[in-house]
């Protein structure tokens, strides 16, 4: 129960409903009380009216009383004894003469109460009695108390079993009108219930309200997303596997074979592992950037620079690799503004890309880095003659582990330069050309208008 | 063991390499599935030793078509994927066993040792014929139970027509195992190795055919 929007609100209204009965009840009995009282008495005094009504005008035309209609009065109240349990009356001169009674041995209740409405005890009954004086004759009317109170008692029953029966109707058709307006929700608990936290299916239910419908929709929304960032999880940790193994692999087989070998003929194996181990250092340094990076842990103090500078700084770890590799940079910088942007963070992104163009190059091709302004952006556009990426790679070329698998590498120095580049507000674009691939690197000249203090942390 | 190794990591390909050919398995290594494919086309290798991850396409593609093709060489799938299901689905591909890397490379030759083993329907590694036992493994000879040295060329000219005794081992054959396949030769160099052998096992174990190559005599046994 605790907890349960449905079973409190049923409960809400169990208790509205019951606070109203107990409202309305002592109210309602109170009303009916005093109009069947009402009622009675008026019935009482009508009565009363006509007999004093009849008796009169029989005199006036008569003069005198006559003895004929007594009896013609006694005839018809015995006739209608039955009826006359309910009232009894009695009709006197003001002198005390009866005239007629419809009881025998109650005279004396019946005559010596006041005029008006009044209780009378007589022998442990109680009466209601009205007496009423005029044109010289008074007529007593009284009713017992006992009637009086059935006659109450059948009103009540009556007008209570439908009122009580209402209340009951309306409390079960609350119940299931509750019931199947919560069903959307219950439904939706019992999914909950049957699903285990590992579980990513979506909701599907039918004929359920728009409120809970947008509820649903965001909520399958959000499982989609939880959904895919998993699938990514994974099979960025896989590739990350894979791509950890292979150096790894090759460590130890080199080092078991240099043992298996013997003096200098064991150099070339030792050689071949102390490779493993730079690329294998490589791949993590760049596994550990990414998650910096994308942990928005990347410490980069924003000063002030030039195109140049940056420039300078990406390609001065690159220079034994140029040598070896016989490839021909060309540089041309057309930008002398100065940029408030990470200068470790952009070379970085720009070092990736050339070191890539390099990498693909054979000896006398050349790779051209062009830098130019725009509006408020500085553009990097490296060119290389390598051959280009297969179309097919090109769309996901910055995705993690993403590669040429002929061209080797570990597919991750795009995804670096992405990161970054999406981190400073800038574009990346990635191109074929005819001859190579196209790189074009566009930044703000300040990133000091992200909001985070000239250093992201 | 004559070896296809397929391996498109330059480091670990040259390793397992090296190291197979110190302990004396003659080994091709090729980089690329499409290779491996010419390769077992033309040349009759023990086992194959096959990276699932190549720049062409992928090992388990190539091994299903093999499979399909009625290739029945045994194949260790060697490679960094280590889940489950990549191990069940590289097994029901056809593989004969596989190996995650990073390895120990004794294991690897161990693992070789027991599919070649596996496939001749033996129960040991030795290779008895008539008074020799050879030990694959160990590199050992021995002839009525005293050892005899021989050189690694001799070893593998010796495996190979022990592993078929009575079976006619063609000289081009014998010449992939010693320098692999679509390498240069020089054209007497099984014949000198063949000689040796003779004048260290006893002249009339190993049977000339004129023209197609060698085999162990089997009224010898």
């Amino acid at each position: 129960m605790k907890g349960s929007l449905r079973n409190k609100l049923l409960l809400s209204v169990l208790l509205v409903t019951g606070i109203l009965c107990l409202a309305i009840g002592p109210f309602m009995y109170h009303t009916i009380k005093s109009d069947v009282k009402e009622i009675l008495d008026d019935r009482l005094a009508a009565s009363a009216k006509m007999l004093s009504h009849i008796v009169h005008q029989y005199d006036v035309k008569n003069e005198k009383p006559s003895s004929s209609l007594t009896n013609e009065l006694i005839q018809q109240i015995e006739k209608n004894r039955e009826n006359t349990e309910v009232i009894v009356c009695n009709v006197t001169r003001i002198d005390g003469e009866l005239i007629i009674s419809t009881e025998d041995d109650n005279r004396d209740v019946l005559t010596s109460v006041k005029d008006g409405y009044s209780f009378v005890r007589d022998n442990g009954t109680i009466w209601r009695v009205f007496k009423l004086t005029e044109h010289g004759i008074s007529v007593t009317t009284a009713e017992k108390l006992d009637k009086r109170r059935q006659l109450f008692n059948i009103v009540l029953i009556g007008v209570v079993i439908p009122w009580v029966l209402a209340v009951l109707t309306l409390i079960i058709s609350l119940y299931f009108i509750i019931q199947r307006v919560f069903k959307p929700m219950t439904q939706l608990q019992d999914h909950f219930d049957t699903h285990t936290g590992s579980s990513l299916t979506p909701i599907e239910i039918d004929d359920v309200p728009s409120e809970v419908k947008g509820v649903i929709a965001g909520f399958n929304a959000l499982l989609a997303r939880v959904k895919a960032v998993l699938e990514s999880e994974r099979r960025f940790t896989a590739d990350a596997a894979h791509e950890l193994r292979t150096p790894l692999a090759g460590i130890t087989t080199q080092l078991q074979v240099a043992m298996l070998k013997q003096g200098a003929e064991a150099d070339c194996n030792l050689k071949q592992a102390n490779l493993a181990v730079k690329q294998l250092t490589e791949l993590l340094d760049q596994l550990l950037m990414l998650a910096r990076l994308d942990a928005e842990q990347m410490a980069a103090i924003t000063a002030s620079s030039s195109a140049s500078e940056i420039t300078s700084k990406a390609l001065t770890p690159l220079h034994s690799m140029i040598k070896e590799s016989q490839v021909e940079i060309h540089k041309i910088i057309h930008s002398d503004q100065d940029l408030f942007l990470p200068q470790e963070l952009v070379a970085v992104a720009i070092r990736n890309v050339i070191k890539n163009a390099i990498q693909f190059s054979v000896p006398e091709q050349s790779v051209s880095i062009l830098v130019t302004e725009q509006d408020d952006f500085v553009t990097w556009k490296i060119t290389d003659e390598a051959g280009g990426i297969d179309a097919e790679l090109l769309p996901n070329v910055t995705n993690r582990f993403v590669h040429d698998k002929k061209k080797g590498n570990f597919g991750l120095g795009l995804s670096i330069t992405k990161a970054i580049v999406d981190i400073l507000n800038g574009e990346l674009n990635i191109a074929n050309t005819k001859t190579g691939l196209r790189v074009e690197i566009s930044l703000p000249h300040s990133s000091q208008g992200l909001g985070r203090d000239d250093t992201f942390t | 063991m004559y070896i296809l190794l397929v391996e498109d990591n330059d480091i670990v390909g040259d390793g397992i390499k090296q190291g197979l050919e110190t302990l004396g398995h003659s080994t091709d290594w090729v980089t690329d599935a499409h290779t491996a494919n010419q390769a077992i086309q033309h040349v009759n290798y023990d086992v194959v030793i096959l990276d699932l991850t190549l720049p062409d396409y992928d090992g388990m593609t190539l091994l299903t078509k093999w499979r399909q093709n009625k290739i029945l060489l045994p194949v260790l799938i060697l490679t960094a994927r280590d889940a489950i299901p990549d191990r069940v689905t590289g097994l029901s591909a056809g593989a004969d066993d596989y190996l995650t890397k990073p390895f120990d490379f004794d294991e690897l030759v161990a693992r070789l040792q027991s599919i070649t083993r596996r496939i001749a329907g033996r129960a040991d590694n030795v290779i008895t014929f008539a008074h020799i036992s050879f030990n694959p493994t160990k590199g050992e000879v021995k002839a009525n139970g005293l050892p005899v040295k021989l050189s690694k060329s001799e070893l593998i000219v010796l495996e190979a027509l022990m592993h078929q005794p009575g079976k006619v081992v063609n000289t081009e054959q014998l010449q992939d195992r010693l320098y692999g396949w679509a390498e240069g030769v020089a054209s007497n160099a099984v014949a000198v190795h063949i000689h040796n052998l003779r004048k260290k096992l006893g002249t009339d174990l190993i049977c000339t055919e004129r023209r197609l190559g060698y085999f162990l005599a089997v009224d010898k046994q």
